[in-house]
């Protein structure tokens, strides 16, 4: 089976997945736990706006700080989301995942985040994106590039499903 | 702290103004761009459901942004005062597209 999202009444969420989306969704609240406190992930998490230095200061002084808890706001929404998934008995080794209405825009953005901050970490360029072709299978590189698209798949599924409400 | 959702009124000026050298006006009353700029990881879909979300844009209007920021690297989404383009641009960062700001030459 596919991942697939049933919009339920008030806009909820149903997300169904088989089991290694599932396993790769259970990595992302644990990889945006530490994505701060890395240089790279941070910079492009929590990025700088201006071209002047005096600017970027305050910036982090007076807005990083509400970016990096509503950062964490997310990150917690989806896990607590994922702690209470249950087993798809009727579509086989799936999982089932139910997102409240209002949890919807903090998913779009952690799953971003996590596709992200892999990205930053193992420096995933535009072609990596667009290359079918592994070229080094079983390495920790191909196995991020790989969860950035299984990620991608699920984020494109939720974008669809907010598009809906625009 | 803010929310990414909470819509405000879009002010797109067609034209930006363009200041002269003896403009005297205050930095502050200088307008803003808010720019987005490409990273290869983030789904066009989400850049353009974002961009209708933020600004109230149309879906061709904010398809047609969105390629700008896939073809060339960046757009400019937006332009008016500095306040609120930096409030843009912290709702761009907490939906995390890479959006930075520039006053208008």
């Amino acid at each position: 089976m596919q991942p697939k999202i049933v919009v339920r009444k008030q806009g909820d969420l149903s997300l169904i997945v088989p089991e290694p989306f599932y396993e790769v969704l259970k990595q992302v609240p644990v990889l945006l736990g530490s994505a701060l406190e890395h240089p790279r992930m941070r910079d492009r998490l929590l990025p700088e706006p201006y071209d002047d230095g005096e600017a970027n200061a305050e910036w982090r002084r007076h807005v990083s700080p509400d970016l990096a808890h509503l950062f964490e706001s997310g990150r917690e929404i989806v896990n607590s989301d994922l702690l209470r998934a249950s087993r798809a008995m009727s579509i086989g080794r799936a999982w089932q995942v139910e997102i409240p209405a209002s949890h919807h825009t903090a998913w779009m953005s952690s799953l971003n985040a996590a596709r992200l901050a892999l990205g930053e970490l193992h420096k995933v360029t535009q072609e990596d994106m667009e290359t079918l072709e592994s070229r080094d299978p079983g390495s920790e590189r191909e196995y991020a590039i790989l969860r950035i698209h299984l990620l991608g798949w699920i984020e494109e599924l939720l974008v669809t499903a907010a598009r809906r409400d625009l | 702290m803010i929310t990414p959702e909470s819509p405000s009124t879009p002010k797109v000026l067609e034209e930006p103004a363009t200041e002269s050298a003896t403009d005297s006006r205050p930095a502050l009353a200088r307008p803003w761009n808010v720019l987005v700029l490409n990273d290869p990881i983030t789904l066009m879909s989400y850049v353009t459901m974002v961009l209708m979300r933020l600004f109230g844009y149309p879906k061709p209007q904010a398809e047609k942004l969105m390629l700008e920021v896939h073809e060339k690297g960046r757009s400019i989404v937006w332009t008016g005062g500095r306040e609120q383009a930096e409030i843009y641009v912290q709702k761009l960062h907490a939906y995390h597209l890479l959006a930075k700001l520039e006053p208008v030459e």
